[in-house]
């Protein structure tokens, strides 16, 4: 696959995360957000929250990578070991469960309303990245992995990383919101 | 034995513990139905209700039809059952249209065989107790909100028991079941 043809399918997995928060999810009522179906599993906001802390890291970090890199634009997609490896373990099709870091754990968030507020501007700014991504050559640059900063992906997987993780969390958000539906509605309808 | 009848024992097992033997004989009496389409009827008014169903997949509206105007009285939607109940409970002609509002997946059971299960198993009857009994509290409620509340409030309320429904039926059925015009639902919930 094209370099181009790969941000524009990253471009509409955003959007597609984006009318979902705005349809699914912002119109709900606080009770609904905070809802916890288990105490050790996440409400629909630390769902949000946990992403917003990794979006404080990586877009930030993306977009430091893509001001050092260059043309040429358009290449065929290139990949890395660790890319592949942080891709495919956040897939949402990946339902195997992972740990999740204390620091990225949002039992220490705010959990209000905010969360979707921020969300929805890293999601505009995730926009701007994918843009300017056009421009250059996603296969160079070099993002520090979170958890071990010497491992590196290129920029390309870094924003792949980056939605594949929302797309996870959005997919645990709608099945919790199920879940909150399915305890309070009778099963009969008449 | 296929997935979705063992969803429709999850629905009978979830209050009472039913025997292999009742969950086998639970399940024989149900069948697929052909699909339906969007906009088809699964039951029309004046027709006699001799079926209980289960959606597989797909959402229906039951509404009651009045001059010009169909008033929705209730939602299903995929992994619910759905009847023209008195129709059901009396074998009198309905008095409702159930249309679905997607393409359908259905199965049903015939009320004569569902009937006819109770004999056998007290607890198949027993579940079948409990399921509308919840679905009489919900009436109940509604009944309620509808004669008390503001449109504002009762938007609310349905909005804390089923938040998920805006993704699933049309904004003008929501808007005809809580009793208010399309134009009052975009006022409180802009689109």
């Amino acid at each position: 696959m094209k370099t181009e043809a790969f941000l524009q399918a990253l471009k509409s997995d955003t959007a597609a995360i984006i009318g979902a928060v705005k349809n699914d999810f912002y119109t709900l009522p606080d009770a609904i957000l905070n809802h916890k179906p288990e105490v050790s599993t996440w409400s629909i906001l630390e769902c949000f929250a946990h992403l917003n802390l990794y979006n404080r890291y990586y877009l930030k970090a993306i977009e430091d990578a893509l001001f050092l890199v260059e043309g040429p634009a358009d290449q065929e997609v290139k990949t890395t070991w660790i890319g592949r490896k942080s891709i495919s373990m956040m897939q949402p099709g990946n339902r195997k469960k992972q740990k999740t870091f204390k620091r990225m754990d949002p039992v220490h968030s705010t959990k209000d309303r905010t969360e979707l507020d921020l969300f929805l501007r890293d999601q505009e700014k995730l926009m701007i990245l994918l843009q300017k991504a056009e421009r250059v050559n996603i296969n160079a640059g070099k993002v520090p992995v979170e958890f071990f900063k010497m491992l590196k992906m290129n920029i390309g997987e870094a924003l792949q990383f980056v939605i594949v993780h929302e797309q996870r969390h959005v997919l645990q958000a709608h099945t919790t919101l199920t879940g909150t539906h399915a305890l309070k509605m009778p099963v009969l309808s008449i | 034995m296929n997935q979705w009848k063992e969803k429709i024992i999850g629905i009978f097992n979830a209050t009472v513990s039913l025997t292999p033997g009742e969950q086998e004989s639970l399940a024989e009496g149900w069948h697929t139905k052909p699909s339906l389409k969007r906009n088809d009827f699964l039951i029309r008014k004046d027709e006699t209700e001799t079926n209980l169903f289960y959606i597989i997949s797909g959402s229906l509206r039951i509404y009651y039809p009045v001059n010009d105007d169909e008033i929705c009285v209730g939602f299903a939607y995929d992994h619910n059952l759905i009847c023209s109940y008195p129709s059901f409970i009396r074998q009198q002609p309905s008095a409702y249209y159930i249309q679905a509002l997607s393409a359908c997946e259905i199965a049903a059971i015939a009320r004569k065989d569902f009937y006819a299960l109770f004999d056998r198993f007290p607890k198949i009857e027993r579940a079948w107790r409990m399921l509308q009994e919840e679905a009489l509290v919900g009436k109940i409620e509604r009944e309620t909100e509808l004669l008390t509340f503001t449109p504002e409030e009762r938007y609310n309320r349905l909005m804390s028991r089923s938040p998920h429904i805006f993704r699933i039926i049309p904004r003008k059925y929501i808007a005809s079941y809580l009793r208010m015009t399309p134009e009052t639902l975009s006022r409180i919930r802009p689109s």
